[in-house]
């Protein structure tokens, strides 16, 4: 029995991609989300492009001091917030893009990373280092992740430092369990395989055929998370906590608004509100979790795929 | 003869992602009253899809191209989903291969057979409900029991009556229905299938009892009809080799006294060999031949069961197995004619032209092959 | 049953362990985040005094030690004293706040199961229609939705229609601290409604991202049990398919749909940060907000500790139930 040439191994993913395109396809919310994503994240390489920099550090909003806030208008295309913060809403919009889509990269390579490297360790070795590994990660579940992730960053300060490290540590643990979940699965494949392979199992690479095999599952996580990430930075930026007011960073633009909606203006929230949203949203369609889309009969597509074609 | 149920050209594809698998190429059955047919053809050559079309439970992505299913007259293809609901359960029934699966797990036995009866038995229930009121305690209030026992008689007599309609519904007053649940109607039942301890059975959840009761009462649950077709799909697979017997022997029994017919499903020609009258050989979603037990064994005609039977290593006696060369085919792009011509020793060049017609070839004996039209 | 008792144990251990190493962590940014004293005194108390209480909690010793005396003190409900609510202890301040979370977690729970099975057993039954559409619609809707954005565009929409109170005032007694429970018992109607305005913003803001979730978990679940060789036996005993629908496929699909209201509970008790910061709605997750912006370690890593306790044991009781409920696991 030899063991499957990549070739052959790469089949059913080849199979698996044409599937998700078909779905993708078939659902253009999904094509629209991904767009979007891809979107921001040229919105966020090109900001400097579209709004003049500000010195000397770009993330910070210009001031604009007026007692209250101004709507939108020529030089102010989106108003400006009044105090406290007396921010361009503009500026804050297009630079904030850059500062979500920058935490968000650092979170989810960090956690990616670290999650992989921990999964696959505590689902290839088992045994005690698996107990504890997991045991771990059950006390960082144990703990829903707002609470969790305020709690470290009052401790640790405020800064884009401490914000990511924050957001790591509450989602590193969901990819270590993912991966140590799927690492267990393709043991269980290739493994019967290599054990055969003259005993002299390279574990170097054996690791070669699980470490791919698993980040598909991984990516899967990671694109639905992107949104979510987006999303817990903002509520950290909107209670306040890890950035400096007057970064520019969505969720501070929203945290400004709550006072002055009661007021009536109307402007400060909406247009981040509304970027905010589309990314959100984006980041989480793109991903189309399977089991919300179905063809009819895609039981049986699952069933052929097994059955070479019969049907019984 | 008029056959109960004659299959005519049936043809069903379903559709998939990866396109349209043509999974029954027109078939032809007739099943006549009171005798066991056997539909024998390897796993995933269409067996199951015949029975469930002849049920109409087929998944949502099944496509009907041609045919149709005569019975009494009618064709029930063009049922609607009421007529046919009627139909199931009562008419036609159906044994499945797994009966832990087949059981809904969370349910009691006694209510999954109540299930079965109320639906097929509803009078009967209705008649001791009746009586069961009579005999109530007077102690309890008399107006209540009266108000039991009256809608009780207008479910037999009017079932369809308004005011039914809109009582069964109040709180306290549909309490009737609690009198239809009888336990000894369904402890009776269950004692006709030979099953020990009924009383204590009924009480149980499926995964407490073992395969053979869990067939038992499958069974139990198709005959409360008294069908006209019992359809078993691998009724033994699942079965211990000793309870195999004894389940057989109890359906032949129960179909001789309602004079059932049964259309059995297996790949197993031994269970074939054991109760069916006739058997019918399924290949790739064709028909390929018909003919009665003996001669199925001893002078089996088509290529393919020629295969099948030279395939069954038998006692006593040394033999050559001999496999049949290629594989199932698949069934997204069939063969062109004949879809067994890939895999068949004696094809010529017309059988991957045309398809082959089922032409009864002596009295009884159908085939579809045509190294047969020459012989007239 | 002695498997299910033994798994109850092994659970229960498990569920203790992790326990403990919340508390080690929690312990661990406690210490880390300045003069750990600082968590038990008052801006009052004179030096030699602190002195003491530096001795009484053992402060100078080493790490290990200070941890067991830590939770010596823990057990005693003793979490230090809360900077931001006037120096009184943390444990009573996160004792005030919990009522009014409750409240709104009940409430969400009413209104969201019979909605969310409602709505999926629609889904299921016109599946790949309209209706599933418009669902699933909603439940991207709900899924992608910053709960703060949606908060506030509500607090836009129904502030000015007068239906949400930022900051009510009671008149009635308090019995069970929760405003819309007091209001009745004490017959204040007026107080009831305002009670009801107080409540209105958090809870339309949770519904909606709840019952995205669990209404197409149930649509799940409910699929999955559809295709199951029993449902198309009950066809062939001649059922029809609306009866199938609700007494075979929604009945044992509800169960694994039991334990996710059960998380789900615990996630709301555990306090919508966001919806009662938005809203001024004094419950636990505005103390977690409050505390955490305005640096009170000591109430924050309380608040830590308490709910991530809650949350381990809410999970070990709803694995607990569900060995009850299902028929099928009591036979191991």
């Amino acid at each position: 029995m030899r063991k499957m040439s990549w070739r052959e191994e790469l089949k059913p993913k080849i199979k698996g991609l044409r599937f998700a395109l078909w779905k993708i396809r078939k659902q253009p919310l999904g094509l629209i989300g991904f767009g979007i994503v891809i979107f921001y994240s040229i919105l966020a390489i090109v900001a400097p492009l579209i709004v003049a920099p500000n010195t000397p550090n770009p993330l910070v909003i210009p001031k604009h001091v007026t007692r209250a806030p101004l709507p939108p208008s020529k030089e102010h295309p989106f108003g400006t917030t009044g105090p406290p913060s007396y921010a361009d809403i503009y500026y804050g919009v297009i630079w904030g893009a850059r500062t979500s889509v920058m935490i968000s990269i650092s979170v989810m390579s960090v956690t990616f990373v670290l999650g992989l490297i921990l999964g696959v360790t505590a689902g290839y070795f088992g045994g005690k280092v698996e107990t504890f590994i997991m045991r771990i990660t059950d006390i960082f579940f144990a703990m829903p992740g707002l609470i969790l992730t305020l709690v470290i960053i009052s401790i640790i300060g405020k800064g884009i430092g401490p914000v990511i490290f924050a957001l790591g540590a509450r989602w590193w643990a969901s990819y270590a369990r993912l991966f140590r979940a799927e690492v267990i699965r393709i043991k269980q494949k290739l493994f019967v395989e290599a054990a055969r392979a003259v005993g002299l199992s390279d574990f170097k690479i054996i690791m070669k055929h699980i470490v791919p095999n698993t980040i598909s599952s991984g990516l899967i996580l990671a694109t639905l998370d992107f949104g979510s990430v987006v999303m817990v930075a903002a509520s950290m930026g909107f209670l306040g906590l890890g950035l400096d007011p007057g970064t520019a960073e969505w969720g501070i633009l929203l945290a400004g608004s709550r006072d002055w909606i009661v007021a009536g203006k109307w402007w400060i929230p909406l247009f981040p509100g509304l970027r905010f949203r589309h990314l959100c949203w984006a980041g989480t369609s793109s991903g189309t979790p399977s089991g919300t889309y179905s063809i009819p009969g895609q039981e049986d597509w699952w069933r052929k795929v097994n059955n070479n074609g019969a049907i019984d | 003869m008029e056959p109960l149920i004659r299959i005519n050209d049936l043809v069903i594809h379903f559709s998939t992602f990866d396109g349209i698998v043509k999974a029954i190429d027109g078939i032809n059955l007739d099943i006549y009253e009171g005798e066991a047919i056997g539909l024998v053809g390897e796993t995933g050559c269409g067996k199951s899809v015949t029975s469930l079309s002849i049920m109409k439970i087929l998944a949502p992505n099944a496509l009907l191209k041609n045919g149709e299913i005569m019975y009494r007259g009618k064709n029930i293809l063009e049922f609607s989903e009421d007529e046919m609901s009627n139909i199931r359960g009562g008419e036609f029934s159906m044994i499945f291969q797994h009966p832990l699966r087949a059981l809904n797990p969370t349910m009691k036995i006694k209510d999954q057979i109540f299930e079965s009866l109320i639906l097929h038995e509803k009078n009967l229930l209705l008649k001791k409900a009746i009586k069961k009121v009579d005999d109530e305690n007077p102690e309890k209030s008399l107006a209540l029991l009266n108000m039991y026992k009256n809608l009780l008689e207008t479910e037999l007599e009017n079932p369809d009556s308004f005011k039914l309609k809109i009582l069964s519904r109040i709180p306290i007053i549909k309490k009737y229905k609690e009198y239809l649940k009888d336990d000894e109607t369904i402890i009776e039942m269950l004692t006709k299938t030979d099953i020990a301890n009924p009383g204590t059975v009924i009480e149980q959840y499926p995964h407490e009892l073992s395969g053979g009761m869990r067939q038992r009462v499958m069974i139990a649950m198709a005959l409360s009809g008294e069908p006209k077709l019992i359809i078993a799909d691998e009724p033994t697979t699942a079965v211990d080799v000793t309870i195999q017997a004894k389940i057989l022997r109890l359906i032949q029994n129960l179909m001789a006294k309602f004079n059932t017919s049964l259309l059995l499903i297996t790949h197993n020609l031994g269970i074939v060999a054991e109760i069916c009258e006739r058997v019918a050989v399924m290949y790739a979603g064709t028909i390929v031949e018909v003919c009665d037990v003996y001669t199925l064994f001893e002078n089996p005609v088509h290529p393919y069961t020629l295969g099948l039977i030279n395939a069954v290593p038998v006692i006593g006696e040394k033999k050559i197995l001999r496999d049949i060369k290629g594989s199932v085919p698949d069934f997204l792009e069939p063969p062109t004619g004949c879809r067994f011509h890939t895999r068949c020793a004696s094809a010529m060049a017309v059988c991957s032209e045309k398809k082959p017609e089922l032409v009864e070839i002596e009295k009884g004996h159908l085939v579809a092959c045509h190294t047969f039209k020459e012989d007239a | 049953m002695r498997k299910l008792h033994i798994y109850i144990i092994k659970g229960f251990f498990h569920s203790l362990l992790v326990i403990v190493g919340l508390s080690i962590l929690v312990f661990a940014l406690s210490r880390s985040a300045g003069d750990p004293v600082a968590g038990y005194v008052d801006p009052y108390t004179p030096l030699y005094q602190i002195e003491q209480i530096r001795i009484k909690y053992h402060l100078d010793k080493p790490l290990y030690i200070q941890y067991f005396y830590w939770l010596q003190a823990i057990s005693r409900g003793d979490f230090g004293l809360s900077r931001i609510y006037m120096y009184r202890p943390v444990w009573y301040t996160i004792q005030r706040f919990v009522p009014i979370t409750v409240e709104l977690a009940i409430y969400t729970l009413i209104i969201m199961i019979p909605t969310s099975l409602w709505l999926a057993t629609k889904s299921v039954k016109h599946k790949d229609k309209t209706v599933d559409h418009i669902t699933r619609l909603i439940a991207i809707a709900g899924r992608s939705m910053p709960t703060f954005f949606f908060g506030i565009i509500i607090l836009m929409i129904l502030y000015p229609l007068k239906l949400i109170a930022v900051a009510p005032v009671f008149d009635f007694q308090p019995i069970t601290n929760m405003p819309t429970f007091d209001a009745l018992l004490n017959r204040d109607w007026a107080g009831f409604i305002e009670a009801v305005k107080y409540l209105l913003g958090p809870l339309i803001v949770q519904v909606f991202i709840n019952l995205a979730l669990t209404m197409r978990i149930m649509r799940s679940s409910m699929l999955e049990e559809l295709y199951q060789d029993y449902v198309t036996m009950g066809l062939a005993k001649g059922l029809s398919r609306d009866y199938l629908l609700i007494k075979y496929v929604r009945r044992n699909a509800m169960i694994p749909f039991i334990t996710l209201i059960g998380i789900q509970f615990a996630y709301l008790v555990n306090g919508s940060v966001i919806s009662e910061t938005i809203f001024n709605r004094k419950g636990l997750g505005f103390l977690a907000a409050r505390a955490a912006t305005q640096l009170d370690h000591p109430t924050v890593l309380g608040l830590a500790l308490v709910l991530g306790s809650t949350m381990v044991l809410t999970n070990l009781v709803v694995d607990i139930l569900y060995l009850y409920i299902d028929p099928r696991v009591e036979a191991g």
